[in-house]
């Protein structure tokens, strides 16, 4: 059938693991605030300034950042569900920015999404067959015979059953809808996934079901993915690559065990440390506690966005923005005292 | 106010408390005979799923549960008296004075209409007969005890004014105003931010050690109660599976299903290919299983094809002195 097909197809992708299925250049988001009778636009929220990075073919970049950071609004520029402001998204070396609408559709095609919270992602009028089979609808599979048999493999692949293809969503539970999410992301068999928080609106034994599930279907059908989270610990398990945001910015970018590691930016070394971990006696030691909230990216500090809260703040900080460099092959940072 | 014969130095002494909801499709068990004590100054950590009966243990000892829920057994001794045998009058003496809670959200559980310095002036009058300016002064003593920058300005601020980390120090400041003898905290740190969670922590830590007070703090994060707790009880479908001192539990997990919940998390300095998740989900609360309450999902139960678990419910043993367990697994140390 038309999955077993493509599976080959992808699998000799797969060893060619240089290929770069993403680019990103300079990718800038502003969301204009309106005020008065005229809604005249008086300021701009920065939620992406300028980020860059890309994505190898069957690799997992997890982007991780606090609420307000600018994650999710990466992931949906991807996809151009929201239009970035300026800047170069390239798929397979297509600007999807310039992309007619007619061309996105096949864009879209290869690119789906998850979306964090299971229950307001799925409508609540259709029936769960009828929600996953859509894309395929849209993307013009008119059979209806046809549409179903790769449903219900689909649903099958994610952990349930051609029994449930006749239910509505407000039957299920949080962690059967997120599988039924994947599923209706999986059935036009896409290469790029982007993971928007998919595990953080669940419980924790549902969470674990639901990152196995979605290591299984990488391995599966060589998917490659953006993995958007604020849960450290998640994303190094769950990341080849790992990039951290702060206010609208990549404050550093590392293999996942680099980061671990060899952390260099002050950031990243305050969200290590302000992880609970699950073990009594390595916590109780002194942790790197930051002081106040970060700041309202309508108005971000000058220079490094972060020296507001920085501990290791110098004159230097907020004066010039860092330049975001390569210290050692694959690791980059933006920071003034690592520079 | 306290019984002249409170001794010892269990704060709060829970007993086979039942609150049960009456509802159209039937009776859900939401708590089932849950005991545990708290002694004075001590972080009790209550962990579980969603839906396992925490936040309603935590209702029931501020008799707070609605209709159609009712608390139909058991008792709750604090101080030595039972609460649930006071006045509706003598409750309000306790709610709020000597038991405070705040809660996960803390921008619905404000007024948004009022500014937060009159939010804690009003739980004083009340309480503690201070006149308005006094009231007022104290306010802001609170506000700067609780860490919010520039109290004073920041006491006629208004809920929407603040971020999600400064309305829950607020959340906070009202709790303590009348320096209660416990806290409950019901998963206070969810909404935030790992950095704001961190700093709200390091915040509850701080005054439990000035304050004196004890805390039960409600959360599904492990690593919170790892880090936080003195005590800790793990609850399932209704029911105390675990309960042990937080060396003890981490370090030797006896239930199947504290092991599955601590083997499911991702850690930082752990690489694991797979997780090792539970399967299935949380049993119907209406049509329990007739034995334990975990059974369908235990690997153990199903591994060694203990027959007894779906057919009795184990009860909950004693096995070493830190250290009480609800399993068929343990039973033998009875006998």
């Amino acid at each position: 059938m038309r999955h077993t097909q493509c599976n080959d197809g992808q699998s000799n992708l797969k060893e060619s693991t240089n290929h770069i299925l993403v680019e990103i250049h300079n990718l800038v988001k502003y969301f204009p605030v309106r005020s008065g009778l005229f809604q005249k636009i008086t300021a701009y929220v920065k939620a992406v300034d300028g980020v860059s990075f890309n994505i190898k073919d069957g690799e997992t970049l997890g982007l991780v950042g606090e609420s307000g950071c600018g994650k999710t609004t990466v992931g949906r520029s991807i996809l151009r569900l929201t239009r970035a402001t300026s800047g170069e998204i390239l798929y397979d070396g297509k600007d999807i920015l310039k992309a007619k609408s007619s061309d996105l559709k096949s864009f879209r095609r290869n690119m789906q999404i998850i979306f964090q919270d299971p229950y307001s992602s799925l409508d609540p009028r259709l029936q769960i067959g009828e929600s996953v089979g859509l894309p395929l609808y849209v993307h013009g599979m008119k059979n209806a015979k046809q549409r179903q048999e790769i449903v219900v493999a689909m649903l099958e692949k994610v952990g349930l059953k051609a029994q449930h293809l006749n239910h509505y969503p407000y039957e299920f539970s949080g962690g059967q809808l997120q599988r039924i999410g994947i599923a209706r992301a999986l059935t036009l068999n896409p290469k790029f996934i982007v993971c928007d928080e998919p595990v953080s609106a669940l419980d924790v034994s549902i969470q674990a079901q639901i990152l196995n599930l979605l290591s299984d279907l990488q391995e599966e059908f060589g998917l490659t993915y953006l993995f958007i989270a604020h849960n450290l610990s998640v994303v190094k398990h769950f990341s080849d690559r790992v990039a951290v945001m702060y206010l609208g910015k990549i404050i550093e970018l590392a293999d996942r065990d680099e980061i671990y590691k060899n952390h260099l930016h002050p950031y990243t070394q305050a969200l290590m440390s302000a992880i609970p971990h699950p073990n009594p006696h390595r916590n109780r030691q002194k942790r790197i506690i930051l002081t106040g909230d970060v700041p309202s990216p309508l108005n971000p500090p000058a220079g490094c966005h972060f020296h507001t809260r920085c501990p290791v703040v110098m004159d230097v900080c907020n004066q010039g923005e860092p330049e975001f460099k390569e210290m050692s092959p694959g690791h980059w940072v933006a920071c003034w005292k690592v520079s | 106010m306290n019984d002249p014969n409170f001794q010892n130095d269990d704060l709060l002494d829970i007993h086979n408390l039942k609150t049960y909801f009456f509802t159209r499709e039937g009776v859900v068990r939401a708590v089932d005979g849950v005991d545990f004590k708290v002694k004075v100054g001590e972080i009790f950590g209550l962990v579980g799923e969603s839906g396992c009966g925490k936040s309603v243990t935590s209702l029931s000892i501020l008799r707070l549960v609605n209709p159609p829920g009712r608390v139909v057994d058991g008792s709750i001794l604090f101080q030595g008296r039972n609460l649930l045998e006071l006045t509706d009058a003598e409750m309000r003496q306790v709610r709020g004075n000597r038991i405070s809670m705040i809660f996960q959200q803390p921008l619905p559980s404000l007024d948004p209409i009022r500014p937060i310095g009159d939010q804690i002036v009003e739980a004083l009058l009340v309480h503690k007969k201070m006149d308005q300016r006094q009231a007022w002064k104290h306010a802001v003593d609170l506000l700067n005890l609780v860490g919010i920058p520039d109290a004073s300005r920041r006491s006629h601020s208004y809920p929407f004014e603040l971020s999600g980390g400064m309305a829950q120090r607020a959340m906070i400041a009202i709790a303590l105003s009348c320096e209660p003898e416990l806290l409950i905290a019901d998963e206070p740190t969810t909404a935030l931010d790992v950095t704001i969670q961190a700093q709200i922590l390091e915040l509850l830590c701080d005054l439990r050690s000035r304050l004196g007070m004890a805390i039960i703090l409600i959360t599904h994060d492990l690593g919170v109660v790892a880090e936080m707790a003195d005590w800790v009880s793990v609850m399932y479908a209704g029911r105390v599976v675990e309960e042990a001192s937080v060396n003890s539990l981490f370090e030797e997990p006896l239930h199947p299903y504290t092991r599955g919940l601590i083997e499911s998390i991702p850690v930082l300095d752990q690489d694991r290919k797979r997780l090792n998740a539970i399967p299935g989900v949380v049993c119907d609360c209406i049509n329990m299983p007739a034995g334990c309450k975990f059974a369908p999902r235990c690997k153990v139960q199903i591994e060694k094809n203990m027959t007894i678990c779906n057919k009795h419910e184990p009860h909950l043993l004693e096995v070493s002195p830190n250290h009480k367990v609800r399993c068929w697994l343990y039973e033998e140390f009875s006998h």
